[in-house]
């Protein structure tokens, strides 16, 4: 599989004290992040606290009010579209399309950035999107209509999309949300290999394990403003997710063996 | 390892080409009818041979019934083409031409010039103009409407606005017109009809609705990814703004040049994508081209019947309703859920 981008200098995506909302309401203060490709970024946060808005700036669907978002020391604006997609991927929270496409089609459409304006997809552009079901395991699907599959078959459909993209970014809005517990771990077994393949993550999660897992950079974002940011390990704190989330969790490093070496975090009920 | 298997495009090649002799075999049936009788082996031997023993062949083929057809063609079309692309831009199926508001305008701009007595030329051209200035319209308030909206619905509703009001100015017209002749002028242009259409219209005509359909055709993949929602299709890579704009001014250009012509014809280009869908999947790289050949092939028989039926000719935009509806339900109620 192909995805890895280039292994020399790392691409960079950045957000230097932005503020974002809609229309004149003010939603998100004070941002500040730095994500390099082989990174994982955690959006942790309250529901509606905005994190899909900060991740919808950061893909240059909204403009922010105030600071600079860049790629690669360049402003999103400048973008084009097309050169955009071709370096940052998209996977958002819910996926609908009234017609019945099927599964390998929607794959396809992830080459949109790599082909013209008057082209569609070449053999070489099929197996890429092939390669890329095969990678997650949904290749028995790809004659299936997308609408009458389940939420969690469609996220993956989704990821695989944005993987025949060929980013060097994935930006997700709660990759998890709508799977089964076995998909979940499947998601993220494939998320870190994608980081170790040098990709830049940039997620929004309920999950403060998360971060753990992939052993990734976290950032809390709470009351409209960026609360704290680094390394998950010194980051997700107990004290921390109760003052974000107003509950009591108990922080715990696992057991060393079976390699588990990391912390999990087990609500107090 | 991967199994790439080839992918099954055969289908919708086959498909395509069978729409195709299809509709030669219409074309065909629709040269022989009509009040000069003609046989079918007589006309495939006058144009492969150019030579008849009936003299009067060559004048009733190529005066008479080959403009008809020809504009029967176009607008079938050109109907069914802007309705699958609109069905695809705006990710749904229920959506015909008319979304914009072109036939209202169009329809206001006819029922303008001939209350002003202004000739055929004249009503084509207002008819024309205005088509497209209410597209010009509806596309300017929405674009007006701030950016925090969703684009496509603001685009919708601001069609609806623009078309009441065009339907309202036509009733207008249609108030101020005088009751014994330019009154039925304008309901019967509103009607549809192929019968007044010559091969003059046809050469104006036929380059501009091309110029819409090829690029329409083109962007038929690309019109997929819109399926996704606007800010899927941005950040798959594609512009939104500027490939919305572009089909749009293809789909209404294609629509106001056969409005213009041949009055307001409803249903072909809501049924036609839509059945056309049914059969062949919602691929507009495939749809598109397919919609163009049943569309067109639906029309011609529509008019077939329109100057058969009766000797009194009935308006085109009549029968295409009264068949379009019963056709759809029986159509909808056999195929399956899959579409929506």
């Amino acid at each position: 599989m192909k995805i890895t981008p280039n292994n020399k200098a790392p691409l960079k995506l950045e957000m230097k004290n932005v503020t974002l909302g809609y229309e004149k309401k003010e939603i998100l203060s004070e941002i500040d992040f730095e994500l390099q490709t082989g990174d994982i970024l955690c959006l942790l946060g309250p529901n509606g606290v905005g994190k899909t808005t900060l991740l919808k700036a950061l893909l240059g669907f909204i403009k922010p009010f105030k600071g600079t978002i860049t790629l690669n020391n360049k402003d999103i604006s400048q973008w084009g579209r097309k050169e955009f997609a071709q370096i940052v991927g998209y996977i958002p929270q819910t996926h609908n399309t009234p017609f019945p496409y099927k599964v390998e089609d929607v794959v396809l459409f992830g080459r949109t950035a790599h082909l013209g304006m008057l082209a569609s997809p070449s053999k070489k552009d099929r197996i890429i999107g092939m390669e890329c079901m095969d990678m997650l395991g949904i290749i028995n699907l790809k004659d299936r209509y997308f609408t009458e599959l389940s939420g969690g078959e469609r996220q993956m459909v989704i990821i695989a999309r944005a993987l025949a993209q060929e980013p060097h970014f994935l930006v997700m809005d709660e990759p998890t949300s709508n799977l089964d517990f076995g998909n979940q771990v499947r998601v993220m077994k494939k998320i870190n290999e994608l980081k170790n393949n040098r990709l830049g993550i940039v997620m929004a999660t309920h999950a403060p394990d998360h971060a753990f897992l992939f052993g990734s950079k976290a950032m809390f974002i709470s009351r409209g403003k960026k609360l704290v940011s680094g390394i998950a390990e010194e980051t997700i704190t107990e004290e921390q997710l109760r003052e974000v989330y107003g509950v009591d969790v108990k922080v715990f490093q696992a057991p060393d063996e079976h390699f588990l070496n990391r912390k999990v975090c087990i609500p107090i009920i | 390892m991967i199994l790439l298997q080839p992918r099954k495009t055969s289908r919708q090649i086959s498909l395509i080409l069978t729409a195709s002799v299809l509709l030669v075999v219409v074309i065909l049936i629709s040269l022989s009818l009509g009040r000069y009788p003609l046989k079918i082996q007589d006309i495939i031997a006058f144009l492969f041979t150019g030579k008849s023993a009936d003299s009067n062949m060559s004048v009733v083929l190529i005066n008479v019934r080959l403009p008809r057809i020809i504009a029967a063609l176009v607008a079938g079309a050109a109907l069914s083409v802007s309705g699958a692309a609109y069905q695809g831009m705006f990710r749904n199926p229920m959506v015909s031409p008319d979304i914009l508001g072109v036939s209202s305008g169009a329809g206001f701009g006819a029922s303008l010039a001939i209350l002003l007595s202004l000739n055929i030329i004249g009503i084509q051209i207002l008819s024309f103009t205005f088509g497209l200035a209410a597209v010009f319209l509806s596309y300017s308030i929405s674009k007006s409407m701030g950016k925090s909206h969703d684009k496509t619905l603001m685009l919708v509703l601001s069609g609806m606005v623009v078309g009441t009001l065009f339907t309202s100015l036509i009733s207008l017209m249609k108030f101020l017109a005088d009751t014994d002749t330019k009154l039925p002028a304008i309901t019967f242009w509103l009607m549809g009809s192929l019968a007044s259409v010559n091969a003059s219209d046809l050469k104006v005509v036929i380059p501009v609705v091309l110029a819409g359909i090829i690029p329409l055709v083109l962007l038929g993949w690309r019109l997929n990814v819109l399926s996704f929602g606007e800010e899927e299709a941005m950040s798959l890579g594609l512009n939104t703004e500027r490939f919305r704009f572009i089909v749009i001014l293809c789909a209404s250009l294609i629509t106001a040049s056969v409005i213009c012509i041949t009055g307001h014809i409803g249903w072909v280009g809501l049924i036609i994508p839509h059945l056309a869908r049914n059969i062949i999947g919602p691929d507009n790289k495939y749809l598109i081209p397919f919609s163009f050949l049943t569309g067109s092939s639906f029309l011609l028989l529509v008019d077939d019947l329109a100057r058969s039926i009766s000797s009194l000719e009935i308006p085109l935009g009549i029968i295409t309703s009264i068949i379009g509806a019963p056709f759809f339900l029986i159509f909808l109620k056999r195929t399956s859920h899959k579409t929506w």
